[in-house]
């Protein structure tokens, strides 16, 4: 008999303590990748949103919530002529429009009205491309996001009124991929907002004093705000800051939690096991051995832990992934394109991040068998025989 | 360093006491001397507390005493560290407890072999030598039984194995009888007597059944942590 082979007899014979032992360890490692995993995803989803409108300083409605990526609560008067006379520099207005009545019964959809001439011009949408199709040739061909699952021709009708899709947008990975670009002029008409805009985006480099441009618009229309790429990077550490304080407390709090799991089963089985060490002892093994055969014994329940918990990781994330992008509309990878999602975890779930998973596991595993190990050693084994 | 040549064991002066939760001090051995011959069975008699098992665990080096000496095969042992003790206990004193301490997830076999394991013997050899020791207690068709699957008279059979498998010179026995019934105190007394005659270990066994009186070469009694022939 070798002692790593006792070791594995303990394992298979204590099979309830073991099995509670690496399903513990298989938890804590599930709920510590997908928090932290979820919320970095989610960081990245924030980040994508205010990605496309970086090169640009806009002009919104004060009051407008940045929370929500796309201003589509907020509707003013088109100030566009007047701003580009005053500062000789041309802007691009947006209004964006929800889809709360379902339109287009589906949900998550924003309307985003921009000139139909500046479409193909304008170099976030240009930046994107086209999947398939052509940028619109007049105000009844729509573009729409790729993620919505329409083909190039089909008719879709919104509010009465009937378009033709002209092109489809590649995955952008953020809300264009569930958007209908729609001619500015004819989304303010459907929706009864002639004039009104949600935002106007002017070229940061474009503008000469940036400083002036702000306290111009902030001063001479009192209902506006300018927000400067400053603003916004701003805005984004703010959120993104805050949820990965969130993620690090949660996944923190998950650690700890399975960490007392964890160590209360190990405690418990030693001190259960004090009498079988004693006679170890008694017979002529050493403490160092009787640690030996604690600690291997712990790393292979740890093991078998890592084993499982990684793929009900994957599992877990995927499902998120797809729950996540259907109720959000940020990341939509479709049903039936299940190898996509699991590229989009392998993406998460990287090496290193399943390195770093192991590394934390064993060291806790080790830290948790030394100090149980430790108090068991030190009793008399005259003492430990005594016990029942 | 006096050495005796057929002497195994030379208790000078042992004197172990305790202190109570009062801080009072309970002397348990009171200044034994006790001198063992190699191949000799001796058995100590004595009531409950009489100190019996704490001297049987200070011969074994498991627990101090608190001043003598104590020579064992011709060493001193007195200031031994824990690991040099440890190393004695496996390579030269095999023990049989009153509640056997079989490994509940080991079988009969490999509860015997694991002695052997922790001396790094070979599994071939550990093979054979539990083989044979389990077929001397009569267990051989036993093998892979674990202890629950035995009955009480076979666990205590699979613990002298345990403790002979090593062929160590010394087995000490605490109370080897308390838990059986007559007939198998008797079979178990038996087959420690077969065991000596084929291997010539000594063994010194601890009781407080004066039943274990005639398998002894000498009885000694413990009262009050004093030794006495008588």
């Amino acid at each position: 008999m070798k002692l790593l082979y006792y070791v594995f007899k303990n394992i298979k014979n204590r099979r309830t303590r073991s099995i509670l032992c690496f399903l513990g360890i298989a938890l804590s490692i599930v709920t510590f990748s997908v928090i932290t995993i979820s919320v970095n995803q989610y960081n990245n989803v924030l980040s994508n949103g205010f990605k496309p409108f970086k090169d640009y300083t806009q002009i919104i409605e004060k009051g407008s919530n940045y929370l929500q990526f796309v201003p589509v609560s907020s509707s003013f008067e088109n100030i566009n002529s007047e701003i580009e006379n005053d500062f000789n520099i041309s802007g691009i207005p947006i209004l964006y429009v929800s889809n709360e009545q379902n339109e287009l019964l589906m949900s998550f959809i924003t309307l985003m009205g921009i000139s139909q001439n500046l479409m193909s011009y304008f170099d976030i949408l240009k930046e994107i491309g086209l999947y398939n199709g052509e940028w619109p040739q007049d105000s009844n061909e729509i573009v729409v996001g790729k993620h919505l699952n329409i083909s190039t021709g089909e008719i879709i009708e919104i509010r009465e009124q009937v378009f033709n899709v002209s092109g489809i947008l590649n995955d952008a990975g953020n809300f264009f991929d569930r958007i209908v670009l729609i001619d500015l002029q004819i989304l303010q008409t459907l929706f009864n907002r002639e004039g009104k805009v949600s935002l106007i985006l002017y070229k940061t480099n474009e503008i000469i004093n940036i400083t002036d441009f702000e306290n111009s618009i902030e001063l001479s229309y009192n209902h506006l705000d300018c927000v400067t790429l400053q603003e916004i990077e701003i805005i984004e550490q703010e959120i993104t800051g805050f949820s990965s304080t969130l993620a690090f407390l949660f996944s923190s709090l998950s650690l700890i939690t399975a960490e007392s799991f964890f160590m209360t089963i190990i405690i418990l089985n030693v001190n259960d096991r004090t009498k079988e060490f004693s006679i170890l002892r008694a017979i002529g093994m050493s403490n160092l051995n009787v640690f030996k055969l604690i600690i291997s014994e712990t790393l292979i329940l740890s093991f078998i832990g890592l084993i499982i918990g990684i793929p009900i990781s994957y599992i877990s994330l995927s499902l998120i992934i797809i729950f996540a992008g259907i109720s959000t509309g940020f990341t939509v990878p479709s049903f039936e394109i299940i190898p996509n999602i699991f590229n989009e975890v392998s993406k998460q779930l990287t090496p290193d991040f399943i390195l770093m998973i192991i590394i934390i596991i064993l060291l806790l595993a080790f830290l948790n068998t030394i100090i149980p190990t430790y108090l068991t050693l030190k009793k008399s084994v005259v003492d430990n025989l005594k016990i029942l | 360093m006096e050495k005796k040549k057929d002497q195994i064991i030379k208790l000078t002066d042992i004197r172990k006491s305790y202190m109570l939760n009062n801080k009072e001090k309970l002397e348990v051995i009171k200044r034994i001397n006790l001198e063992v011959s190699k191949k000799e069975i001796i058995v100590i008699m004595g009531p409950s507390g009489s100190g019996k098992s704490t001297l049987l665990n200070i011969v074994g080096l498991l627990d101090n005493f608190d001043s003598g000496s104590y020579i064992l095969g011709g060493v001193n042992v007195s200031n031994l560290t824990n690991k040099e003790k440890q190393k004695v206990r496996l390579n030269k004193i095999g023990f049989i407890f009153q509640t056997f301490n079989l490994i509940p997830t080991l079988t009969v076999q490999e509860n015997v072999e694991i002695p052997l394991a922790l001396q790094k013997v070979s599994q071939l050899k550990q093979k054979k030598s539990s083989n044979q020791k389990l077929k001397i207690v009569g267990l051989e068709d036993k093998l892979d039984k674990y202890p629950h699957q035995i009955s009480i008279g076979e666990q205590q059979r699979v613990a002298i194995a345990r403790a002979l498998v090593n062929d160590p010179p010394l087995v000490l026995a605490d109370e080897p009888t308390g838990e059986l019934d007559y007939e198998n105190m008797e079979n178990i007394m038996e087959l420690i007597l077969t065991l000596h005659n084929i291997q010539n270990t000594t063994f010194l066994i601890v009781s407080h059944d004066l039943n274990l009186k005639e398998y002894g070469d000498r009885v000694l009694y413990l009262k009050k942590g004093v030794i006495s022939e008588t």
